[in-house]
């Protein structure tokens, strides 16, 4: 029968056996897997880096329009803020009115600190930092900036907007 | 007669030799990227302009008094001027020789220094140079990190209708 005739043969020459391909194929695997996981970790880290230095980037933009926030400056000067300006509304008043007229994309807490040397102090407080503790992110931007009280008397200050999100 | 011959001559070993350089290249390039710091740029961006706006907010801030003796021995007191109104005339001062230089230091120019660490601290550190034809103060540190950012501009010097140069040298500490 022509089956009967067929030969079947095999050149094993140069190979290796079964178990041997068996730990090289582990290995291979494991180094398989090694590189999908950490591109995936590499991946997730970076991304997070990102949306947190693009909130950062926000924060400080917001910062800068504080800083330029008409309703509060003395004749128009970015960063020069007018104290009887800032008095004439109460904190969660100048907070809401801030948050709408700047719409922020985060929570906000906006501290100014009288840093001069003068006896009386201009401080004032825009909010309240009460659910700062379920932010997933949190900057704190502290910036330099001026409050006018009169001709004479320009004090030193600093402008603290805490952001969360 | 038909023959079939199987031929095993490539084994796992040199697939492994191929893919495994690949897969470490790829783990190698995957972590250069990761750990690159991409904070830098953004962070520059926004210290260069925290030594400007300092800068400018530091100069238009008035002190409520300072002091010095001039050459004479006389007490000279200065009451809410502005910051750029006593560097200019802390070099003028210095550049004709008219006031007691210890005195400048510590009645004048030591509360700019307090005014400057007030408005920076606690993320800033801060390096402020001014000079007038040779003529040469420095308040805050004196050392300079290599890491830093600086601003430079021009105040009116209103003794003699001349400039001044102020560099303001900021880093961060936090």
């Amino acid at each position: 029968m022509w089956v009967m005739s067929m030969k079947i043969s095999m050149n094993d020459t140069g190979t290796s056996g079964f178990f041997e391909e068996l730990i090289l194929f582990a290995v291979v695997t494991i180094l398989f897997v090694s590189t999908l996981t950490m591109a995936a970790y590499y991946g997730s880290t970076k991304a997070e880096e990102y949306a947190k230095v693009e909130f950062i980037n926000q924060v400080y933009d917001f910062v800068q329009k504080v800083r330029g926030y008409e309703r509060i400056l003395h004749d128009s000067v970015e960063g020069l803020f007018d104290y009887h300006k800032i008095k004439g509304y109460n904190s969660t008043e100048m907070h809401n009115l801030i948050a709408r007229d700047l719409a922020p994309s985060f929570n906000f807490f906006i501290n100014i600190t009288d840093c001069s040397d003068y006896v009386i102090k201009y401080n004032a407080t825009f909010g309240t930092p009460e659910d700062i503790k379920y932010g997933y992110y949190k900057v704190v931007v502290i910036y330099p900036v001026n409050i006018w009280v009169n001709d004479h008397e320009v004090h030193p200050a600093k402008l603290e907007v805490i952001a969360w999100r | 007669m038909a023959i079939i011959v199987y031929e095993r001559a490539q084994s796992a070993v040199v697939d492994a030799a191929l893919i495994a350089p690949i897969l470490m290249m790829i783990l190698m390039v995957g972590y250069i990227i990761a750990s690159s710091n991409t904070n830098v740029f953004f962070t520059e961006r926004n210290e260069k302009r925290f030594a400007e706006d300092l800068t400018y907010s530091m100069l238009k801030s008035t002190i409520r008094y300072v002091w010095y003796y001039d050459s004479s021995g006389n007490l000279i007191i200065l009451e809410d001027k502005t910051i750029e109104h006593l560097i200019s005339e802390d070099l003028y001062l210095r550049s004709v020789g008219g006031a007691d230089i210890a005195t400048l230091k510590m009645g004048l120019e030591e509360k700019i220094n307090v005014t400057l660490r007030n408005m920076t601290y606690p993320i800033y550190e801060y390096s402020l140079h001014a000079s007038y034809h040779g003529v040469h103060f420095v308040i805050g540190s004196g050392v300079l990190p290599d890491n830093r950012i600086s601003f430079t501009t021009y105040i009116d010097m209103p003794q003699n209708n001349d400039k001044a140069m102020i560099t303001m040298y900021v880093w961060r500490v936090r």
